[in-house]
């Protein structure tokens, strides 16, 4: 995933192994720090 | 001189733009995005408009939404700053057919100095040294091939409408070719809208020395050179001038060959030659027809306001100053404060403001556009201010700037200032022994 700040394109590497349940984000939306963006099972 | 400016800009360069203009009795006009609405360079100007919401297509870069701000407001002129429109060839035109003066160079100079193989090509053909790689775009993955081979690895594929380092990849050998040409192809697409590429042979121990220089009808001058070799991301973090690498003979040659180059070419405006520096040999990269960010340094040794040069310029197609009347003074370096985090790789901390308080002092210099309560959103470039610091020397200047940093408080989001209190210390920065891979490598902070 990534996140885009102040120009900048950044790469948000998973913190776990997994299989993508589902995404609480859509593409252009803007989110804060400490948000859940993909849930993994 | 012109009565009225409009900025097309924001942050601290629309605020340097606007305090030139004051200083010169020229109204200020500033135009802003909805969230910018109680930013420094709103508060600063005599009048303000808004051209739209947060996302730059809609504001910053909206050329409708500008003009008509112009149109509306009476601005006989507009300075573009840098980045956003800066080096928009397509807007300088639609604003000199509204018979209103784009304060920079003309549209057909600025396409073709901003299509870095049409430049190379230029800087080539009046006696600059380019650097070995394709001769214009490549097409295909197995041109890209047959090129790389010639030239040897590593490689560099830049993206031709490209720059500040975006859609730039490194390749090592042979075998990364191929994915990271495409990467590079995509991505230069999708930022630029031009998916044009080409490739260059890679420098292993490079250094930025860049020569600014101002041009009119009449003549053309130089104000030396300014070294920007601290980089991350292959953008600059650290400027000065003079470049402690050059020998007097070196920086001679360089700067009759820059002046030479913008003499033949026509050019009208202030404006930065960009070169990598290695091995004792200068290489052509890019002309930047604008102001720079780094132009303070210039600024404080030379004591010329580069701003007013480029207003009087515009104002009247010469420039009023003579290569003798540059004497440069000292030693000045320039740290840019970014609203970002060092030690997660640079990663943007946009939030507000809680405390704020900016050093100053003898030959201290801050150009910037926060204030304490001041929010820094997410939207823009992560930098807030730049801090300049002036010496008698190259010793007195790093003493100067490490008091300056110590100064420095901002509260609330994470900056470069504790890294570059580190690095203005660091042996590698006082004995000059670094390249523009510096940071890249070794891990500061």
């Amino acid at each position: 995933m990534i996140v885009e700040a102040m120009k900048t394109m950044n790469h948000v590497p998973s913190t776990s192994e997994g299989i993508v349940k589902s995404i609480l984000v859509k593409d252009g939306q803007a989110v804060e720090f400490g948000q859940t963006l993909i849930v993994l099972k | 001189m012109f009565k009225k400016v409009l900025i097309a800009n924001r942050g601290e360069i629309a605020v340097r733009v606007i305090r030139a203009c004051k200083e010169w009795g020229i109204s200020t006009v500033a135009v802003h995005s909805d969230v910018d609405a109680e930013s420094m360079h709103v508060r600063l100007a005599d009048e303000s408009v808004c051209i739209g919401s947060h996302q730059p297509q809609n504001s910053y870069l909206n050329i409708a939404a500008i003009m008509s701000a112009a149109d509306l407001t009476g601005a006989e002129a507009i300075h573009p700053g840098y980045g956003f429109l800066s080096e928009n060839a397509k807007f300088a035109e639609v604003v000199r057919k509204h018979g209103i003066k784009f304060i920079g160079p003309s549209a057909e100079l600025i396409r073709q100095m901003g299509d870095k193989i049409e430049a190379k090509k230029i800087a080539k053909k009046h006696g600059l040294p380019v650097i070995e790689g394709s001769d214009g775009g490549v097409k295909s993955f197995d041109e890209a091939k047959k090129v790389c081979s010639k030239i040897g690895y590593p490689i560099l594929i830049k993206a031709a409408g490209g720059g500040g380092g975006k859609g730039m990849k490194i390749v090592e050998k042979e075998s990364e070719l191929e994915n990271l040409f495409l990467t590079a192809k995509s991505e230069a697409k999708k930022y630029f809208g031009n998916d044009e590429i080409y490739i260059e042979k890679y420098f292993k121990h490079p250094r930025h020395i860049e020569v600014q220089v101002l041009s009119g009808k009449n003549r053309t001058i130089h104000l030396q050179e300014r070294d920007c070799s601290v980089q991350r991301r292959h953008q600059k973090l650290i400027e000065e001038t003079p470049s402690p690498v050059l020998t007097e003979e070196i920086r001679d040659k360089l700067l009759k060959s820059t002046v030479g180059m913008v003499e033949k070419i026509g050019y009208e405006g202030a404006g930065t030659i960009e070169y990598i520096y290695e091995n004792k040999k200068f290489y052509f990269l890019e002309m930047n027809t604008r102001i720079q960010v780094e132009h303070p340094v210039t600024e404080v040794v030379t004591g010329i306001d580069i701003i007013k040069e480029q207003l009087w310029i515009a104002f009247t197609g010469n420039t009023a100053l003579e290569q003798s009347d540059i004497i440069p003074r000292g030693h000045a370096i320039e740290c840019r404060i970014n609203a970002e985090d060092p030690s997660r790789d640079f990663q943007p901390s946009p939030g507000t403001i809680s405390v704020c308080h900016l050093p100053s002092g003898f030959r201290t210099r801050v150009d910037g556009a926060i204030f304490q309560g001041c929010k820094i959103t997410p939207y823009y470039d992560s930098l807030i201010a730049k801090l300049i610091c002036h010496g008698r020397n190259r010793q007195e200047a790093i003493q100067r700037m490490n008091r300056s940093l110590n100064e420095f408080v901002i509260e609330g989001i994470d900056t470069t200032v504790d890294l570059h209190k580190k690095l203005i210390s660091h042996e590698k920065f006082i004995n000059s022994d670094f390249d523009t891979n510096w940071l890249s490598k070794e891990k500061i902070i």
